[in-house]
């Protein structure tokens, strides 16, 4: 009985180990969108994005506040979240996927020359939709590195833009996220 | 007068929307927190907490979990006597190190909201304060 008791204890606690060490998360990921027109330019920064991925599954998430976007100016952070993002009643952003070739790229020791491609769902002012994110993911001494670019439409996610503003405001925003995830403990 | 009153008309709402972030050092915290309390608080009840600190500023004191710096100087801290349930907090200035000393920090800063959410792969609970300074008792 004892022999027994003690197996499963060291199952458990090989299963916890593994566990943790094949996901990687971060607090400090950065997350930037870039919006050019001929008129005027459109950037902000948030440098709080949290992000996790596990490598035995190729789970991916990433999660962001819409109110800690800071940009240069005041009043376009405030015309951001009061008519744009609507963020007291949107107040996040995240993606919720899968590294489909994840297996893949752990084999391969994550080339730098490799695609990862993370398929899920993307929500935006509370608007959900089946995403395809193409990803890079480096192996660094410290964890794993993830770099994506990607295109979101305002008028995907009903984000209404007034015809007054519609020529300051790019139709596809330039949307790039970096983060460097360390493995989880 | 009526030349003057249209570069007025004009000028106003550009120079409005040119102007950057009052400094958070200048301004009074609306309510003063322990980093656990207001965590907690987020915890307890998001909607309620979000209402009553969304948009305010904050001063929070709590243990220094960890410190972000780039070239040499504090761009953001992590306040928290637990690993996963934090308060985040990014520096309006970069801080020089020699402000910081001991193990304790007291930050003030707009709060953002809070990350944290239990169908999330994503551990733990976040409170985030964006435009922070360091407060030095």
């Amino acid at each position: 009985m004892k022999k027994i008791i003690l197996t499963l204890v060291l199952i458990q606690t090989l299963g916890q180990v593994s566990f943790a060490q094949d996901r990687y998360f971060t607090r400090e990921g950065s997350v930037s969108f870039f919006s050019a027109t001929p008129i005027e330019n459109i950037e902000a920064n948030n440098e709080k994005l949290q992000s996790v991925v596990d490598v035995s599954t190729g789970a991916f998430e990433f999660a962001a506040l819409i109110k800690s976007f800071e940009f240069d100016k005041a009043l376009m952070e405030e015309h951001f979240n009061e008519n744009y993002m609507e963020s007291n009643t949107h107040p996040k952003a995240n993606f919720r996927g899968n590294i489909e070739n994840i297996a893949d790229l752990k084999a391969k020791n994550y080339p730098a020359d490799a695609t990862a491609v993370a398929k899920g769902k993307m929500t935006i002012h509370g608007v959900e939709k089946d995403v395809e994110i193409p990803a890079q993911l480096l192996k660094d001494a410290d964890g794993i590195k993830v770099v994506c670019k990607f295109n979101v439409n305002p008028e995907d996610y009903k984000i209404a833009i007034p015809n007054a503003v519609r020529d300051k405001i790019a139709k596809d925003i330039e949307v790039n996220v970096e983060a460097l995830l360390k493995s989880m403990k | 007068m009526k030349g003057f009153l249209k570069t007025l008309i004009i000028a106003l709402p550009l120079a409005l929307l040119s102007c950057g972030h009052a400094e958070t050092a200048d301004e009074e915290a609306a309510f003063v927190v322990s980093g656990d309390e207001i965590v907690q608080s987020f915890l307890d009840n998001e909607q309620e907490s979000g209402a009553k600190y969304i948009d305010q500023i904050i001063q929070v004191t709590g243990p220094i979990m960890e410190l972000s710096k780039e070239n040499g100087q504090v761009t953001s801290v992590m306040i928290s006597s637990d690993e996963y349930n934090i308060v985040s907090c990014t520096f309006q200035n970069p801080v020089d190190l020699d402000e910081i000393s001991g193990d304790q920090i007291t930050v003030k800063g707009v709060c953002s909201g809070f990350l944290g959410d239990a169908s999330s792969m994503i551990p733990g609970g976040t409170v985030e304060l964006k435009r922070s300074s360091l407060v030095i008792q």
